[in-house]
């Protein structure tokens, strides 16, 4: 895997411990509700790939929240999508309150020219992840011609409340993958829906003196 | 005595997948490990009958691992399958003259693995 970056996240940062016990134990009852399914699904289906891949996904997710805040929780979703989806090329962004601006929160494998479009095309990407949707880009649809444009192949925005405070965004994919498929939006819906909370880590946060 | 399988992964989530597929459909015993250098100390120890490793991970690589474990004489038969992101063909030949008997791309499927692991251990593949 490529390199990981990690931008700007403060390592002093000490998570409201309650609040990331609260979050693993959610995490872990999703995870055995997943494993449930999985059991009684045949291996041969498609499913099962997605149930245990889900399975995984929210085991990794709650070690990443046990571990300790917004550092371990950047780690784990790199690792996911690497190993679970195949990208090696992502970036989780953050939206300041205008979304005007954005900044990269940590990234795997950006060209140069990839985070220079990020900068540069900020406000029309923060329009694009403040739509509050999981995308799938599909070129053949004329909304995703900008994501398409940029190379943007998914999105997961990052929403609480009603507030768009940032995304999940894939390049490209490894030569194996054709796409995303099915199995993946199920996988990008989870992040969408924890996403918040787990980045969202940082605003119990306590800074260590 | 149940057969026994060593992951090999930097990921975390893959062992979680992996671990989770082998303990509740197969009855083999599963190791871990985190990287290459772990792995050959991990297999000379626990002799596993199968060995599921990744290719890119600190330390030591899986080519790099795979090569190590050929030239020890406890390690020469024992089925390794590579488990990796980098399908592409180059990397699939360098993983074949590195010694694995076999390679598996991710995203990992569930059945696709057990089938994998199932022909090894139980058409007599493995030692």
């Amino acid at each position: 895997m490529n390199s990981k970056t990690n931008e700007h996240l403060p390592p002093s940062m000490q998570v409201d411990k309650k609040a990331a016990a609260s979050l693993a134990d959610l995490l872990d009852a999703r995870s055995r509700q997943y494993l449930e399914h999985c059991l009684k699904t045949s291996p041969a289906a498609e499913r099962h790939t997605i149930w245990s891949r889900l399975y995984a996904v929210t085991q990794r997710l709650r070690l990443a929240v046990l571990a300790g805040g917004q550092n371990s929780v950047a780690d784990a979703v790199i690792e996911i999508g690497s190993n679970m989806i195949g990208c090696e090329q992502m970036a989780v962004l953050e939206l300041d309150t205008e979304y005007e601006d954005l900044s990269i929160l940590t990234s795997v494998g950006l060209s140069v020219l990839q985070r220079q479009t990020l900068k540069s095309q900020a406000r029309k990407i923060s329009a694009e992840i403040n739509r509050g949707q999981v995308r799938i880009v599909d070129h053949r649809v004329p909304r995703d011609e900008f994501l398409v444009s940029i190379g943007v192949t998914a999105l997961v925005p990052l929403t609480q409340a009603r507030s768009t405070e940032g995304a999940i965004v894939f390049f490209s994919l490894l030569p194996q993958r054709k796409g995303f498929d099915s199995r993946d939006r199920e996988l990008l819906g989870l992040l969408a829906a924890y996403g918040p909370s787990l980045f969202g880590l940082k605003e119990s946060a306590v800074r260590v003196r | 005595m149940p057969a026994k399988i060593l992951i090999v992964d930097d990921s975390s989530t893959t062992l979680l997948m992996e671990e989770m597929l082998l303990k509740k459909y197969t009855n083999f015993d599963v190791v871990q490990a985190r990287n290459g250098q772990e792995a050959i100390e991990m297999a000379l120890i626990e002799q596993p009958n199968l060995i599921l490793m990744d290719v890119i991970m600190p330390k030591m690589d899986g080519f790099t691992a795979c090569r190590e474990m050929r030239k020890r004489e406890e390690l020469r038969e024992t089925p390794i399958v590579l488990v990796t992101s980098r399908g592409e063909p180059q990397n699939v030949e360098m993983g074949f003259e590195s010694g694995c008997s076999d390679y598996l791309t991710k995203p990992i499927e569930s059945q696709e693995l057990l089938q994998m692991v199932n022909g090894y251990l139980a058409t007599g593949k493995a030692h």
